[in-house]
């Protein structure tokens, strides 16, 4: 009788034990859950701490600009789905949150863009902007003209004139952490970027991304830039997309502008005969154009860039010139949602490395060269 | 038989002979009616529109400095065009001359910087002439000795132009004493040596033309030892001198002017441009009359180039001192409608090109001001060329001519069956 209680008592311990080992660990998810509260309520505080150190210099900003006028020159539509959208989204972010009123001339030919800025400061803007290096010229000789007028000038790393500020990407970021999912995502080791033109600071995107390829061992990866010639042709963005499907290439980064639905068509058409490509955006999300195969990729805000010009001037409370060369640092560019289109352990390498870099800085990533100069 | 009063006469020959300016003139009028229409659509004043135009084109120093920039490469385009046009040779390839020319400007300005001024702008104004000729060699010889089409032929020179100048313009321009962007010493090539861009920086675009290169400005020239002891202690000189558009004000719309006597010179009054008309009109008549119709071709062809190839070099050296990818769109193309609305006519091409040039310079303050936009201006453009062309088809001149020489003959008729029957009846 004893043997036997004793094996019964034995059985409900080890019946106990097993069941207490087998049970989630409660206590020990009161803890978690008191850590991540903790946390969100110190992220909270800082994001409260953050806002009120920024509401000031913003809301003199915005009562300086409410009511100014800023024009723009730009040299696409602003329906390209890219870069002039981008400009756009700045005017439109600049009316709506600042108050300015917002005035722009599409498809500024770059002979025009002189007596286009001409125009602008004689109608009153207080801000000309000019969306692009090709406008350099023209904005350095009306900006002489008008000492009194503040002049941004988009995709401009270097100048000297007292009242034209420069604003250009920390170019390379983006090409490495692009880079680094070309290189895993793809399976038949052959990829490229769709570019509208080839440009120094765009070619040094893919430069970044082969130098990521090769930090993860994968140097036998193709990546290639592929100038289509224009921005403004989905046709032919299209053609040439399809031609490199046909040589095997199965991830693309859309660089083209108005040509991105050309090479969007293309992997519809070549996923619809059955080969596995997927898209990278590049300069915004344009994972609406292909829901099922266009990764978020790579943003640049140009609208961030406009604001901050618009900011410093404000600022200022008079024209001001300088150079304002920016990156992930600044918040002028993001890594976007990946939307499940990517094997789940890449994407969470390609984010580790992400958030280790916001956090690190360079030494993140010894490999990676940032270029404020192109 | 009636006689004609003087006043008569005057009216009834103008009305005949004016038609080649009246009908430009009507179909701009009937152009700028109907886009006022559009405008009125869009939901704005036409007048206010037009009134911004005008006041773009015109209305202050700046507005005329910018027309008179705009204008000047349209009016070397338009008088190739209507040159080769009359000669029989339907030049397309104006822009691949145009950009062809202006790379030879350019080339010539970087590659020989420390010649003076007086050396270095008309050497440079003859490289961008001589390679606008250059350049439609190859369809002037097919046209003239084989046959072959010239519109297909230039047209395709057109996009070897523009991609050789897109890979040119990437190239390092290598000279003595350069360092390049990133710090580098260059070593000397050939294919460096022909390349235009400025290698001192990363984008593609030539460096900015040495001072000395630049076509004088109005401005140049009147600070001048002369006009300075002449005017120098007037007001209006010396606010003239402070005016920033005075200097954006270059000798180039005025070699644009000496052209088109020029051209007005050779075409009628010279026999290479009577050859040259009488080939255009009909060739195999022109060979009856013992005209060489392939030299006469081939010489047309090589004028028409030259023309476009001085419209790039005028550009360059005269407004944008260098040249990006893109530098001047459509300047050449823009030739042919310049030389339609123009009525293929040296004094016809250069108002023409006024009116475009005056077109695109008021546009930008209509849009600004109006918020009409831009593209109404193409329209104008476009419509202004359907009109015109359309207004040739119907040669109200020859009409009135013809109804005119019929009366005339009837009255003689009846006076000459008077006199019969006077003469029956004594």
């Amino acid at each position: 009788m004893k043997k036997t209680i004793v094996v019964l008592v034995s059985l409900v311990v080890l019946a106990m034990l097993m069941i207490s080992a087998c049970a989630p660990a409660a206590p020990e998810k009161v803890v978690e859950t008191v850590v991540v509260e903790k946390e969100v309520e110190k992220v909270v505080e800082k994001t409260v701490v953050v806002e009120e150190k920024a509401e000031d210099p913003l809301a003199a900003a915005k009562a300086f600009l409410a009511g100014k006028k800023i024009c723009s020159v730009l040299p696409g539509p602003v329906n390209d789905a890219g870069w002039t959208t981008q400009a756009y989204n700045g005017l439109v972010n600049l009316r709506d949150n600042f108050g300015m009123e917002i005035l722009y001339r599409e498809e500024t030919k770059v002979e025009e863009a002189e007596a286009v800025m001409r125009e602008f400061a004689e109608a009153g803007c207080a801000i000309i902007h000019a969306h692009g290096f090709e406008y350099a010229d023209q904005i350095d000789a009306v900006a002489a003209e008008y000492p009194d007028i503040q002049f941004l000038q988009t995709s401009r790393c270097f100048g000297k004139e007292p009242n034209v500020i420069g604003h250009c990407y920390s170019t390379g970021e983006g090409g490495y952490f692009i880079g680094m999912m070309m290189a895993q995502v793809t399976k038949t080791k052959k990829t490229a970027w769709i570019v509208g033109t080839s440009y120094p600071n765009l070619d040094w995107q893919p430069e970044m991304a082969r130098q990521a390829a090769k930090d993860l061992g994968l140097s036998d990866v193709v990546i290639d830039e592929v100038p289509v010639g224009s921005w403004n042709d989905p046709a032919k963005a299209k053609e040439l997309t399809k031609a490199l499907i046909d040589q095997d290439y199965d991830v693309f980064v859309l660089l083209a502008d108005a040509g991105d639905t050309g090479i969007v068509e293309a992997i519809k058409e070549g996923r619809e005969a059955g080969k596995e490509i997927i898209g990278i955006s590049w300069v915004k999300d344009k994972n609406y154009l292909g829901p099922e195969f266009i990764v978020g990729g790579w943003e640049e805000r140009a609208w961030k860039q406009m604001e901050n010009g618009a900011v410093a001037f404000a600022l200022n409370g008079a024209p001001v010139g300088k150079d304002m060369p920016q990156g992930l640092a600044d918040g002028v560019c993001a890594l976007n949602p990946t939307y499940g289109l990517i094997p789940l352990e890449v994407e969470k390498q390609v984010f580790d490395l992400y958030h280790k870099y916001l956090e690190e800085g360079q030494s993140a990533i010894p490999n990676l060269r940032v270029r404020t100069d192109l | 038989m009636k006689t004609e009063s003087k006043l008569r006469t005057i009216w009834r020959e103008y009305l005949e002979r004016s038609f080649t300016i009246t009908i430009p003139v009507l179909a701009i009028l009937s152009a700028f009616a109907i886009s006022g229409l559009i405008i009125l659509a869009w939901g704005s004043s036409p007048f206010a529109a037009y009134g911004a135009l005008f006041s773009g084109a015109f209305g202050s120093p700046a507005a005329i400095a910018t027309t008179l920039q705009r204008m000047t490469p349209l009016i070397f385009t338009g008088l190739a065009v209507a040159y080769g046009y009359r000669g029989g040779f339907f030049n397309i390839g104006a822009e691949g001359q145009l950009y062809m020319g202006a790379i030879a400007s350019v080339w010539c300005a970087i590659t020989f910087p420390t010649l003076p001024s007086i050396v270095l702008i008309p050497l440079c104004v003859l490289a961008s002439a001589f390679m606008g000729m250059m350049w439609v060699l190859l369809p002037a010889y097919l046209k003239s000795r084989r046959g072959i089409n010239e519109v297909l032929t230039t047209l395709l020179m057109n996009y070897i132009a523009i991609q050789y100048f897109e890979w040119l313009v990437r190239v390092d321009h290598i000279q003595e004493g350069i360092t390049l962007f990133g710090g580098e010493i260059p070593k000397w090539t050939f294919i460096n040596w022909i390349g235009i861009k400025d290698a001192t920086q990363p984008h593609p675009k030539t460096a900015l033309l040495v001072e000395t290169s630049f076509m004088p400005s109005l401005k140049s020239l009147f600070e001048g030892k002369l006009f300075t002891s002449l005017f120098g202690g007037t007001a209006f000189y010396q606010e003239l001198l402070s005016t920033p558009a005075f200097g954006r004000i270059t000798l180039a719309p005025f070699l644009g002017l000496l052209a088109v006597i020029l051209i007005y010179f050779i075409m009628f009054k010279t026999t290479t441009g009577y050859r040259s008309r009488a080939v255009g009109i009909n060739p195999e008549a022109a060979r009856f009359m013992g005209i060489n119709v392939k030299n006469t071709l081939f010489t047309t062809a090589l004028i028409s180039g030259t023309l476009a190839g001085l419209a790039g070099g005028m550009e360059v050296l005269g407004t944008q001192h260098r040249m990006i990818p893109n530098f001047l769109v459509n300047a050449g193309f823009d030739g042919i409608p310049v030389a339609l609305i123009g009525q293929l006519h040296p004094v016809g091409a250069f108002l023409s090109a006024t009116f475009f040039g005056a077109l695109r310079a008021g546009a930008n303050k209509m849009q600004v001001i109006t918020s009409v936009p831009v593209a109404v201006v193409y329209i104008i453009q476009s419509l202004a060329i359907v009109f015109a062309i359309s207004g040739t088809t119907v040669d109200i001149g020859s009409t009135l001519k013809k109804k005119r020489i019929a009366r005339e003959t009837d009255e003689k008729k009846k006076l000459m069956a008077v006199e019969g029957e006077v003469s029956n009846a004594s």
